[in-house]
């Protein structure tokens, strides 16, 4: 794979809307996990989430009324990526828009229930039989026109190429915690195949709607305990994630060009990795992380400069990860884990812990799992908790894992560029 | 909801709330001759602004532009041809929409230019004032106000009575037999 | 880099549960939509679509039947799954082992909770009307075992990886009507880097249920027209709309040393592909056509091909007013003297559109113009438009020596897909 250089980064997730917002967050240890507000009609499922602070964005758009198309993931993007194209400095007008394409992660084009609502009541408050033959005629006048353009996964890749001016390739894949590595790919793949100059890469997503909270508490996912100690990965008594929401977003360059333009890369995406399993669903099957780990961080020469577990906090999949993570990286590779401070942004992973593991590099810094880790976890003492460690070689890469529902694998190996 | 027809500027001020909420603009640019389509407004969004509308004033709007109804009333080609208006047109235009002085239009006015003439706002006012007039306010045995109940049903609180909208092509369809019978044009039955 | 070609095809649609069975209906120009019958649509703005009759492995899933691989499966993964058996028997795929070297590409699109869970939801409303009780909801309704499987975009392309046994790559793509054209796009740029030998990719939709078709219809975007025989008419001057269809398109793409190792037969080779965005709205088509002539010109380019080449388009011909007059601008812009004479159709008239299968049933169309020389028909086709003027092969498929021909998926969110087949040496369907 080509690597390409990483020009641009970032952030709108609950620990913040902007990178630097989310690194003084994550060094210092400090959770965004709390109690759920904005859904708090469905606290007796979930009492703990990860929700990202309200932000107007109509007033940072070209095109203001594209706020009405913008959910929280979608919002999230457009301020994630603007964000990075600002840094990488291709926000501006350009020359050719056809050479920059956008490559974005999201959750699912699917039902927001409640929206429905009104025009079911209009049509069965009549109808004791509940039929769907009366959402025809006037209750349909009930749903919102923009409700279907709202809700479309490509969303934000729709509104980001409106916003950046982008006329290039495009892609939108929709894979889970996953979906960020293949964007990455897919985008490093067509640098390199010049079809394009510039790549936006943007992985959003938002597990706060009903349907979605609804499939995750059915499959036992979420954590049911209260929120300064739900989510927290290899800790004691750790029961499920805290669903949360988010974005993250590069921008990625053949290297060559960014130094032709004087542009000052973050770092490198060195390597993307993904295995398929055609066995494992749900739980995380390691065999398969140790595959795609063992492609992303075993080409380069020296060991990582640090690993990014997955760390969803669900009992088995902690356990499991990290007695991998010890038996696989020597004493000197430090392995931490940001949902615990970040919660579980489902589709927005890949991207984010990129960012932020891009971040941890540069700084020098790695920053604790969490406060407290389970001692009779095996591998515990190789996770970094309580105080952040140092980064020992900078220089070196740093891994991130994620998987898939659906039985898939990804590792994402970065490098930084110090100035 | 009040009994008595709210007065234009009233009408004017609440439509251009919805207006500035829909399009994210201020509400103070949506003067009188300005058209929806200047502001920013896309078909999907004259949709959100109808719904809104017929919330807001408890009404139901015209599904179909007067142009097709006006087709189906009168005829093919009466009021347009080759997406062009013709003269029969011109005047049916100029009746329709008293606020546009007629004189200003271009000699050879488009279809699609007329539907941008729609979607200005004191023709938009005009056509809520008209409905609003044509349309219950109040509950005919006990005077209480009406509260929408359905959509497209109107209730009386205190005495339950219940109150059909007419529906805004209907009365479109009223106004087109109108303007036939008042200048000798053949109409359509039924 | 491998040359691509495809070596199997399979189609799920209104005209019929495989391919076999579809396209000589299509060719006659028969014609897939027919009034709703899954549910009463006779009070909605739009009463028509194209539905999937029920039939061999089509059929939903019986009680007893949670643990297979598509146990925990959606209707429009049931229909990928059967288009990509179709596909990978014809390519002569066999299925035993699992393989890491060939995997899957899917296309999907709208996924909306089942309307019976929606019912219940609503059933469970907060006294205010507004939200669900989340936690009587999960107390009281008995929900699916595999529900957050089958609320994962990628469990379509899942499924069939795990019943196929393809361990290889995968990805599950959804940018709405151009879904399944970037599938086939993904999968090529895998088969061509060499990470797979084999991929079937491919689009699968299922949206002709009762908020589908009433969330389609207030964006305007459907026809109002209650004749099935009238409704969907592409490039035709009374279009107004389009018709909601459902089905899956899949095709095996292959590495070109692979299949000529085994010898499989080859249909045609994707020779070029061209993705652009049109950066404008959330709904329309290009000023003039400009992203999705783009499309084309850099599909040409990247198969080598001059205009004057291209003896079919699969158009995307939705049937909406915009979509057929920009598109029929983007072809004349793209093709210049050559759209004169270019053969142009559109299958929605017959299969409605397929929203995420759309683009891979259109390249399943471009490949049997070349392979079969079998050119299908744009239906209904009846009052020229005046900004349409191009050859549309109304009603009546053709048989024609086609060369070389295009695939196009325009879609909402402005993503533009065009693909590119070329005739493969002596390499013609047996």
């Amino acid at each position: 794979m080509l690597a390409p250089v990483i020009t641009g980064a970032g952030l709108a997730t609950p620990a913040g809307l902007s990178l630097a917002e989310n690194w003084q967050a994550i060094a210092r240890g400090r959770s965004a996990i709390g109690p759920a507000r904005r859904t708090d009609p469905y606290r007796a499922v979930c009492q703990a989430a990860a929700e990202v602070q309200p932000f107007t964005l109509a007033s940072r758009l070209r095109v203001p009324k594209h706020e009405k198309y913008a959910g929280p993931a979608v919002a999230c993007a457009l301020r994630a990526a603007a964000e990075a194209a600002a840094q990488a400095g291709v926000d501006g007008p350009r020359a050719d828009p056809a050479r920059v394409g956008i490559y974005t992660g999201s959750g699912q084009t699917g039902l927001d229930v409640e929206e429905f609502f009104p025009a079911l009541t209009a049509a069965w408050n009549e109808d004791p039989t509940l039929d769907f033959r009366g959402l025809g005629g006037r209750a349909a006048r009930l749903v919102d026109p923009h409700f279907s353009l709202r809700t479309l996964a490509n969303g934000a890749a729709a509104l980001l190429a409106i916003e950046l001016d982008a006329h290039g390739p495009s892609l939108n894949v929709v894979q889970g915690e996953t979906a960020g590595a293949l964007a990455l790919e897919a985008a490093s793949d067509d640098l390199a195949e010049d079809r394009c100059d510039v790549a936006l890469v943007c992985a959003c997503d938002s597990l706060l709607t009903p349907s979605t909270l609804a499939a995750y508490a059915h499959a036992g996912l979420l954590s049911s305990l209260p929120p300064d100690r739900a989510g927290r990965p290899f800790t004691a008594g750790r029961d499920g994630i805290v669903p949360g929401e988010g974005a993250g977003a590069v921008v990625l360059e053949r290297a060559q060009d960014a130094s032709r333009r004087g542009a000052r890369p973050l770092g490198v995406l060195a390597a993307v990795a993904v295995v398929s399993s055609v066995e494992a669903v749900t739980a995380v099957d390691i065999s398969a992380c140790d595959r795609a780990v063992g492609m992303a961080a075993g080409r380069a020469a020296e060991p990582p400069a640090l690993v990014v577990a997955r760390g969803i906090a669900t009992a088995a999949d902690d356990a499991a990860e990290a007695a991998w993570l010890a038996r696989r990286f020597g004493p000197s590779v430090p392995i931490t884990a940001f949902k615990g401070l970040t919660g579980y942004l489902g589709a927005a992973t890949a991207v984010v812990e990129a960012v932020l593991a891009l971040a941890a590099l540069r700084a020098r810094v790695v920053p604790p799992a969490g406060p407290r880790l389970d001692p009779g976890l095996e591998g515990a003492s190789r996770l970094v908790a309580g105080a952040p460690a140092s980064v020992a070689s900078p220089g070196s890469e740093a891994v991130c894992v994620s998987w898939s529902w659906t039985g898939q694998a990804a590792a994402v190996a970065v490098r930084a560029i110090h100035p | 909801m009040t009994t008595t027809l709210p007065p234009d500027r009233e009408i004017l001020t609440r439509f251009a709330r919805i207006v500035g909420a829909s399009l994210r603009v201020d509400p103070a640019r949506a003067t009188p001759a300005t058209s929806l389509v200047d502001l920013g407004a896309e078909s999907i969004d004259v949709l959100e602004i109808a719904m809104e509308v017929e919330s807001e004033f408890s009404i139901l709007l015209p599904e179909r532009s007067i142009l097709d109804i006006g087709a189906e009333v009168l005829g093919r080609d009466v009021l347009a041809t080759e997406g062009r208006l013709t003269d029969e047109g011109r005047r049916f235009l100029a009746e329709r929409m008293p606020e546009i002085d007629a004189a200003t239009l271009p000699a050879d006015l488009r279809v699609a230019d007329v539907l941008r003439l729609f979607q200005r706002v004191d023709v938009w006012v005009r056509l809520i004032h008209d409905i609003l007039e044509r349309s219950p306010r109040a509950c005919t045995a006990c005077g209480e106000g009406l509260v929408q109940g359905t959509p497209g049903r109107l209730r009386c609180e205190r005495c339950g009575a219940v109150y059909d909208l007419p529906g805004g092509d209907d009365l479109s369809r009223d106004w087109v037999r109108k303007y036939a019978a008042a200048h000798g044009l053949p109409a359509r039955d039924g | 880099m491998h040359r691509v070609v495809i070596t199997g095809l399979g189609l799920v649609s209104a005209l019929g549960p495989d391919l076999a069975a579809a396209w000589p209906r299509l060719m006659n120009g028969e014609n897939g939509i027919g009034r709703v019958r899954r549910f009463d649509a006779s009070a909605y703005a739009s009463r028509v679509a194209a539905e999937v009759a029920h039939g061999p492995g089509l059929n939903p899933p019986g009680p007893d039947d949670p643990g297979g691989p598509a146990g925990h499966a959606r209707r429009a993964t049931r229909f990928f799954l059967a288009a990509a058996r179709e596909a990978a028997v014809d390519a002569g795929l066999a299925s035993d082992a699992a393989r890491d070297d060939s995997g899957v590409a899917a296309g999907v699109s709208v996924n909306y909770l089942h309307m019976a869970l929606l019912r219940e939801a609503w059933r469970r409303r907060t006294p205010d009307g507004r939200r669900v009780d989340l936690a009587r909801f999960l107390r009281e309704v008995a929900l699916p075992p595999g529900l957050l499987l089958r609320r994962q975009g990628d469990w379509t392309a899942a499924a069939v990886a795990r019943a196929l046994r393809l361990a290889g790559p995968r990805v599950a793509v959804d940018t709405a009507c151009a879904a399944g054209a970037h599938a086939i796009l993904e999968a090529a740029r895998h088969v061509r880097r060499g990470r797979a030998r084999m991929m079937i990719a491919g689009g699968a939709c299922a949206t002709v249920v009762p908020v589908g078709l009433l969330a389609f219809a207030r964006l305007g975007a459907l026809s109002a027209n209650p004749d099935p025989e009238t409704a969907s008419r592409p490039f035709d001057r009374l279009r107004d709309g389009f018709v909601m269809g459902e089905g899956a398109g899949a095709l095996a793409l292959e590495a070109l040393e692979s299949a000529r190792a085994r010898g499989a037969r080859i249909y045609a080779e994707l020779a070029g592909a061209g993705s652009t965005l049109g950066a404008h709205n959330l709904t329309d088509p290009s000023s003039g056509g400009e992203a999705e002539a783009r499309a084309i010109a850099l599909a040409l380019a990247e198969a080598r091909l001059a205009p004057d080449e291209v003896g079919y388009v699969a158009a995307h011909g939705t049937s909406t007013p915009k979509n057929d007059a920009a598109e029929t601008r983007a072809i004349e812009r793209a093709l210049g003297h050559a759209s004169a004479r270019v053969m142009v159709s559109s299958n929605k008239g017959q299969l409605g559109h397929t929203l995420a299968a759309a683009g891979a049933i259109n390249a399943i169309a471009a490949v049997l113009a070349i392979a079969r020389g079998e050119v299908p028909p744009t239906a209904h086709y009846a009052v020229p438009d005046p900004e349409c003027g191009l050859d549309y092969v109304p009603n009546a498929g053709r048989r024609a020596r086609v060369g070389a021909a295009l695939a196009n998926a325009f879609a909402f969110g402005g993503h533009n897909v065009v693909l590119a087949l070329r005739a493969h040496g002596a390499g013609m369907d047996r």
